[in-house]
């Protein structure tokens, strides 16, 4: 039983890696807060991190490459523990489509439209999303690249254009926070940008792509979005200093500072355009992946009626989330990473173990052979 | 079926066009008022301060032929209150049109305030969304407000005139363009004691405005200031300057140097026990200026002028160095130096940095390199030939 039969080609699925990435590039905050300048060195260890994860992953979608995750859950723990587990990961995917919701809604409607009615803002998002996620996972992923291109291009461009700005000095002292710190942001940035990486589970059957070079191309996406992220948080230090522990989107001040002879400036809008589309593709992504969730959950025999549904509660679910943006850069930085851990890392690990004690995907092939 | 879903998509997609945009939040340029400059002075209650804005007058009505200071291009909106926000706020009813911060160009504390304290007014400059964070800030001797009162004479708005003034000086000196930016930096900075400029109003008709040395804000409060030579001896220990003239005053006569690609290193190091900071300056003069110098050769007066350069370098930061160690604070950021270089010992000093920094040694050491004369080479007064 396969809901949505498109495919999604290699340049496709390594480009939504890095977008998916890059889209929590611009939100750096949860982690910029804590190691200051050192934070560079925590994106760095927080990648090298996330690499088991990834290959947690890449097993698990090379045992089972036309199969998705709720129909992994089922065959491996069998039909009552597999649903719970189902419903763990729909929870989350929920809400993360929620918080990056409310996160591009809240940015929207603070800089640009601050009169508007944030449910405006983002039912018209969620409505454009709801169009793209009707028509399947291959228009979700078609821009991908695109969306890649201009993200890295206003990420290069605007190191250009602060260079003169920049002080190697601001690096300094390296290490000489205390070490929790740098365990705490390591870990935040192997759960927050790295770790949510696991929607890729969801996307497995759909990819055209041999199941042993699925994570070759998982990691190439992975070095793109990880090189953007360390780019973007570099330029932030040397431009922003010691200030940029207490801004809450260090980026979009960064950029405000541009002016190159008060010809080129208000460059800010490029952070705009720049939030917009990624957390536009990883809204898609991910509310395509709730969707397709629960429509195998429940063994329906299409997914399209579900997706306006959904998109409506995710948008009620965003209001909710999070009382205030307190809260949210709490959770954020404190409680969020604990429990995305154990759906992003120890879930697919128990997954991945019992597989490979329960042999399963032998006895699969062996039967359809 | 799909013909139906067309008709309704277009249908849908007109319907949005018309009834969905609009400009319902509009800011029409004759509804607001351009917030130009903001000063803030002390008030005789405590608490309380006294917000000067400066609006930018955006209609101007050509037709008045020229008259000479008559037409206001600015006017000053005044109040009295506890905070930025709440003094806009009670501004916001006192005039008819919206205040628009977007394109503030200065902040300048008056003397007295920042004699009380500045640190939580600059609060509001970074947490607000429509204050951006390369506005200058400046001290004023005086009033902030005479400030921004004044029409000079280029330019009528007198906070546009301090931008431009501050964009040509930083062409050769960093020093005097401190941004929101820049001071945030400096009171987050560990060892750092924050600096500003100080404007002063010149002239006999008061329409001058003049940049004097830098305020020292000790725990950003106003404790003292820097006069001329003390300001370039901060300016070059803190590198600051791209090029610059060196006047360089001896027995035998009087020589103006143009000093550029100036290179600077400050590098603080630990010997022992002791605490030292070796600045290492090198630079490319050229001769602008020479007056005097009877019957010398060229070879001679380049060494005398030269040597004569050096001393006066050496006098400047002298007078910059001793000034900080007179008053007790750390305005050069040595300590900042001793943090980022060497975390360790820092870590051990910081808590009596104050006693410990007037010990600290400066070793200078500074490199001239003469690569032109100008059009001429002998002077008029010099000896002719070799």
């Amino acid at each position: 039983m396969i809901l949505d039969k498109r495919k999604i080609s290699r340049t496709q699925f390594m480009f939504s890696v890095a977008c998916f990435i890059q889209s929590s590039s611009l939100l750096t905050s949860f982690f910029t807060s804590i190691t200051k300048q050192d934070s560079w060195i925590a994106v760095i260890l927080g990648s090298i991190v996330s690499i088991p994860t990834l290959l947690i992953y890449s097993y698990i979608m090379k045992k089972f490459p036309d199969k998705n995750l709720i129909e992994i859950n089922d065959m491996v723990f069998g039909p009552i523990i597999g649903k719970i587990f189902s419903i763990i990961y729909i929870w989350f995917f929920m809400t993360l489509s929620a918080i990056n919701t409310k996160d591009l809604g809240e940015f929207v409607q603070k800089t640009i439209l601050d009169n508007t009615p944030s449910i405006i803002i983002v039912g018209a998002l969620l409505l454009l999303c709801s169009w793209t996620v009707r028509n399947g996972i291959e228009i979700v992923t078609r821009y991908s690249l695109l969306f890649t291109f201009i993200a890295t291009t206003i990420v290069i461009s605007t190191v250009f254009l602060t260079i003169n700005q920049m002080e190697m000095d601001n690096f300094l002292p390296i290490l000489q926070q205390p070490k929790m710190a740098y365990v705490r942001a390591t870990h935040i940035i192997s759960a927050i940008p790295f770790g949510e990486l696991v929607v890729i589970l969801m996307l497995n059957p759909n990819l055209d792509i041999e199941p042993k070079k699925r994570i070759k191309y998982l990691l190439y996406g992975f070095l793109i979005g990880g090189f953007t992220l360390l780019l973007v948080v570099f330029r932030d230090i040397a431009v922003l200093s010691k200030t940029i522990e207490i801004f809450l989107l260090p980026s979009y001040e960064t950029l405000r500072l541009i002016s190159v002879y008060s010809t080129l400036s208000r460059v800010e809008a490029l952070f705009a355009i720049s939030l917009i589309i990624l957390m536009f593709f990883k809204i898609s992504v991910l509310y395509y992946i709730s969707v397709m969730g629960i429509a195998y959950l429940f063994k329906m025999k299409s997914y399209k009626p579900l997706v306006l549904s959904i998109g409506v509660i995710i948008i009620i679910y965003s209001f909710i989330v999070y009382p205030s943006i307190i809260a949210h850069m709490k959770s954020g930085s404190e409680t969020a990473p604990f429990g995305w851990l154990v759906v992003e890392s120890i879930l697919p690990l128990i997954t991945a173990i019992v597989a490979k004690i329960r042999k399963l995907p032998e006895q699969k092939k062996g039967m359809s052979s | 079926m799909s013909k139906k879903i067309k008709s309704f998509n277009f249908i849908l997609i007109i319907f949005i066009a018309l009834f969905l945009t609009g400009c319902w939040d509009n800011e029409e340029l004759d509804t607001i008022s351009i917030v130009t400059g903001v000063g803030i002075d002390a008030a005789d209650t405590e608490g309380n301060i006294k917000l000067s804005l400066q609006v930018g007058k955006i209609n101007q009505e050509k037709s008045t032929p020229q008259s000479a200071g008559g037409s206001d291009d600015s006017i000053i909106l005044e109040i009295e209150e506890k905070s930025i926000l709440t003094g806009t706020n009670e501004l916001e009813r006192q005039v008819t049109r919206a205040l628009f911060m977007f394109h503030n160009q200065v902040i300048i504390f008056g003397k007295e305030q920042a004699k009380k304290e500045i640190k939580p007014y600059i609060e509001t400059f970074i947490r607000q969304n429509d204050m951006r964070m390369e506005t200058l800030v400046f001290i004023s001797e005086g009033e902030a407000k005479d400030i921004l009162d004044i029409k000079m004479e280029q330019d009528k708005i007198s906070s546009f005139g301090i931008t431009k003034m501050i964009e040509g000086i930083q062409r050769y000196d960093e020093t005097y363009s401190i941004r929101v930016l820049d001071l945030v930096c400096m009171i987050m900075d560990e060892g750092t004691t924050p600096v500003l400029p100080i404007l002063k109003i010149e002239g006999s008709d008061k329409s001058r405005l003049l940049l004097k040395g830098l305020a020292i804000l000790d725990n950003e409060k106003y404790i003292g200031e820097l006069n001329e030579t003390e300001t370039r001896g901060y300016t070059w220990i803190r590198g600051k300057f791209k090029n610059t003239f060196i006047e360089v005053d001896t027995e035998d006569g009087l020589a103006i140097l143009n000093m550029s690609n100036i290179r600077y290193k400050l590098k603080p190091q630990i010997k022992g026990e002791d605490l030292i900071m070796d600045l290492e300056i090198l630079g490319d003069v050229v001769f602008s200026e020479v007056q005097g110098f009877h019957n010398m050769t060229i070879e001679e007066t380049t060494k005398i002028i030269l040597e004569g350069a050096k001393e006066k370098i050496n006098e400047e930061i002298e007078a910059s160095l001793s000034k900080s160690k007179k008053l007790k604070t750390d305005f050069l950021g040595f300590g900042t130096e001793y943090h980022k270089r060497f975390p360790k010992v820092w870590e051990d000093v910081k808590e009596h940095w104050e006693n410990i920094f007037p010990e600290i040694s400066l070793i200078t050491n500074i490199e001239l390199n003469l690569i032109d004369t100008g059009k001429i080479r002998n002077s008029l007064d010099m000896k002719e030939g070799k």
